[in-house]
């Protein structure tokens, strides 16, 4: 050994002692509020005993109560969820796990969003900062989604099991109870009581049915089709509550079979099956909510009545599809299928001026898997499919680029390309273009042995997500409010049509990125205690190099001079709200004044370097914290903006030091954490 | 265009360094404060320290009141080479911290331009 590398291991030795047995440096984080990573306030996201809320409800709920809000920023809000919402989130091994949302946030906003389109037709609309799950050149990692471009590869739900959650609803006040039966109250007359019941394979059917076929208004059920088996099993369903049908069956016209209950209408309500139009459809929430067996019943119905299966021969491409005027009962459908590792591409048609939607399942693997789980009661749909299942269609083929990290890894196991891939056909034009195929993927998998280069393959082959591609990123003017939800234990949500997104962390400030994305971006670290306010984190543990180095974060808000109300009132705030908003501003700018004489012992202070440098209130806190003789870094954040440059912060503060740095990328974060351990372990 | 007859106009309080020598920092602090929550426009000769200045951001944080006062707006030039070349005037105690200083009210006074020589402000009345 080297004098030079004996002297390096002696100082890391040193180090090590010193970081451990020193109480925490606290370091205070200075500097201007960023901008939020958020979705639109009509998104929906999927919660783990698989309902679909808008994000906006989700927010609204959290609010009712009156949680705390832990936000130190006045624009934005961030409130403690109760314990029980719960979404299903992604590990870092790609499987999906029922999570806690820990915040729900809120934040006003006008400027643009995106609307980011798939080819299996899922859209979400979101900030443009607002990161997905990405497979890239580099692996699986996140990208935002200003950077997403045509081609990209985002993670998609394909399979999901439903935490146990049964649905329960209150009886409608308008319905009088009387053992197992129930009365609408109504005022001049005594309408038919129906019989209660629970939901059951049978109900769920019976729900489908009205859903797919049904007029279905308050005070009567009108259901029309021509096979007369449906019209059948829609009267037995009836038939079940205690009440009579009558048919209508007129020359020309498609029979009908009519339940006239408002009993029964409004009964059906505890069951979230509302009354609604053709393009109002959804899938109740108790059916979302229901053992599988329920849900094939439901599934297997409204397949019966509005889904398809193309012919061997044709030319739209093999494929079982489900069709209807809203996209909510598509969205719906599709989420069920998900229980059965069933993914189908949605799509929008207009037929005669009128939009409608497909849900499609194009690949012979979830043919069969269809056939299997769900199937048809109709006969004719029932043996148009088993032909189906004898094709092998390659309709959806995906492909993911990440044949630079695999030819990185089978380098590292020592494998030639036949052991590795399975065979080596192909491979050099896989490689050429950076693609490879799922399937294969999945039978590498099979013969590739535990190890940790390769875990990749393993997780892409087993995982609960499936490889989706980015058609279209369209920026659309916004004002209003933005949402999301913090899971801060895998960083991930899904939105109700199953595109993973990830979760935005307290304001995005740096502090919250290093001990919050700790895992995504490099060294590990741990937040044991975090305070009500959020404005402390005790005890950060960055490990660098084996070593730790332990800190307090204190994270103020943006330091200013002067709040004024009315600016909340501008962003439709109640006057109240923005007067108790301005109030917790000033509190917590007085606080971050105070500390910084009395109570921290390094700063970092994090400027945009977007923005310009020189303002009035940087120079007073970079010139206030020289004159405490204290350690300061400068972080350039930002970087990956265009109109960022670095150069003119070091101009503006010649005399410290500035590292570069984009902490939503996590770009330069090593050289971050380097300094840290020089400036303040 | 009709304009309202104002009768009063805006004060101006030009505060000399010898003034402010003799005064411990809360009394500079409190005298600033109290003539920027009259409406007026407080100019220093000197300036303020780091440190005062930070406990003026602080108690004016405290003093903000909706409908009452919004806080101040506070302008001085930008410390330039003498940042670069003071560290052995600072281990000395010998910081300079003397730089014109404006402060006034937020909703009053409104910076137009800033650089190291010149600060162009527009005072409104109330």
């Amino acid at each position: 050994m080297g004098l030079l590398t004996e002297l390096k291991s002696s100082i890391a030795r040193a180090a090590s002692t010193l970081f451990s047995e020193e109480d925490p440096k606290r370091i205070g984080i200075y500097g201007p509020p960023n901008a939020g990573k958020c979705l639109g306030p009509d998104e929906k996201v999927l919660l783990a005993d698989g309902t679909h809320r808008r994000i906006e409800d989700v927010y609204e709920e959290v609010a009712a109560s009156d949680p705390p809000d832990v936000s130190d920023d006045p624009h934005e809000t961030w409130l403690e969820c109760p314990a029980d919402i719960e979404v299903p989130a992604l590990r870092s091994d790609l499987s999906v796990e029922a999570t806690p949302v820990s915040h729900v946030f809120r934040q006003r906003y006008d400027g643009q969003l995106y609307r980011v389109r798939t080819r299996l037709g899922r859209e979400v609309t979101v900030s443009p900062e607002h990161p997905f799950i990405a497979a890239t050149a580099n692996g699986v990692g996140t990208v935002r989604a200003d950077d997403l471009e045509e081609g990209t590869r985002v993670a998609l739900l394909s399979s999901y099991t439903p935490a146990d959650g049964a649905w329960s609803s209150e009886l409608s006040p308008d319905l009088v109870s009387d053992g197992g039966t129930v009365t609408y109250d109504a005022t001049y007359h005594r309408p038919k009581s129906v019989q209660t019941r629970t939901l059951d394979p049978d109900l769920s059917r019976f729900l489908a049915l009205t859903i797919a076929e049904a007029q279905h208004e308050d005070g009567f059920i009108a259901f029309a089709n021509e096979r007369e088996q449906l019209r059948e099993e829609f009267r037995a369903g009836v038939e079940r509550f205690g009440l009579a049908t009558t048919t209508y069956d007129y020359d020309g016209k498609t029979p009908v079979v009519r339940v006239n209950s408002r009993s029964l209408t409004e009964y059906l309500k505890q069951f979230d099956c509302y009354p609604a139009g053709s393009h109002g459809k959804r899938v109740p929430q108790s059916i979302l909510t229901a053992d599988d067996a329920s849900v094939v019943a439901f599934l297997r119905a409204l397949f019966d009545c509005e889904g398809s299966v193309s012919p061997p021969d044709d030319d739209r491409g093999r494929y079982v599809r489900f069709s209807s005027a809203s996209r909510d009962l598509v969205v719906g459908v599709g989420t069920l299928l998900l229980r059965f590792g069933i993914v189908g591409k949605i799509r929008d048609r207009t037929r005669a001026g009128e939009t409608y939607y497909e849900l499609e399942i194009g690949r012979s693997g979830q043919h069969r898997q269809f056939r299997r789980h769900v199937g048809f009661d109709d006969p004719a749909k029932a043996s148009r499919l088993e032909d189906l299942c004898e094709i092998d269609s390659k309709a959806n083929v995906h492909t993911l680029p990440l044949m630079e990290v695999l030819e990185d890894a089978r380098d590292d196991l020592g494998m030639t390309q036949a052991a590795f891939y399975g065979e080596n056909k192909h491979v050099a034009r896989m490689c050429r273009r950076n693609s490879i195929t799922i399937d294969r993927l999945e039978s590498m998998a099979e013969d590739l042995p535990g190890h940790e280069a390769v875990e990749l393959v393993h997780n892409v082959a087993t995982g609960d997500v499936t490889w989706d591609t980015v058609v279209e990123t369209e920026p659309v003017d916004h004002e209003g409010y933005i949402y999301d939800l913090t899971v801060p234990e895998h960083h991930t949500f899904a939105t109700a049509d199953g595109l993973v997104v990830h979760n935005t962390t307290l304001a995005n400030r740096i502090a919250r990125d290093w001990t919050e994305h700790g895992d995504a971006v490099g060294p590990e670290s741990h937040v044991p205690h975090e305070t009500r306010r959020a404005r402390r984190k005790e005890n950060v543990e960055i490990e660098r190099d084996g070593k730790s180095v332990r800190i307090d974060i204190v994270d103020t808000p943006g330091v200013t001079t002067k709040v004024d109300y009315t600016e909340f009132l501008e962003h439709d705030m109640e006057k109240d709200d923005a007067v108790r908003r301005s109030r917790e501003a000033t509190e917590g700018v007085a606080e971050a004044m105070h500390w910084l004489r009395e109570d921290v012992d390094g700063v970092v202070y994090v400027l945009d370097a977007a923005e310009d440098p020189f303002t009035q209130v940087n120079t007073m806190l970079i010139g206030i914290i020289e004159s405490q003789d204290l350690p300061v870094l400068i972080l350039a954040n930002k970087i990956d903006l265009e109109e960022a440059s670095v150069q003119r912060i070091k101009n503006a503060f010649p005399q410290h030091e500035t590292i570069p740095l984009s902490a939503l990328e996590g770009d330069n974060m090593d050289e971050v954490y380097d300094k840290i351990a020089e400036y303040f372990g | 265009m009709a304009e309202m007859k104002q009768p009063d106009g805006v004060q101006i309080d030009l505060i000399s360094g010898e003034r402010m020598d003799g005064m411990a920092s809360m009394e500079k602090i409190r005298m600033i404060l109290d003539g920027v929550r009259d409406g007026n426009i407080v100019i220093l000769e000197e300036g303020l320290s780091p440190d005062e200045e930070s406990k003026l951001i602080e108690v004016t944080m405290t003093e903000i009141s909706p409908d009452e006062f919004d806080g101040i707006e506070i302008e001085s030039y930008p410390r330039s080479e003498t940042a670069e070349a003071s560290f052995l005037d600072r281990l000395m105690g010998k910081e300079s911290t003397k730089k014109l200083t404006v402060i006034g009210p937020a909703n009053q006074i409104e910076t137009l331009h800033k650089d190291e020589t010149l600060i162009q402000t527009l005072v409104s009345r109330k």
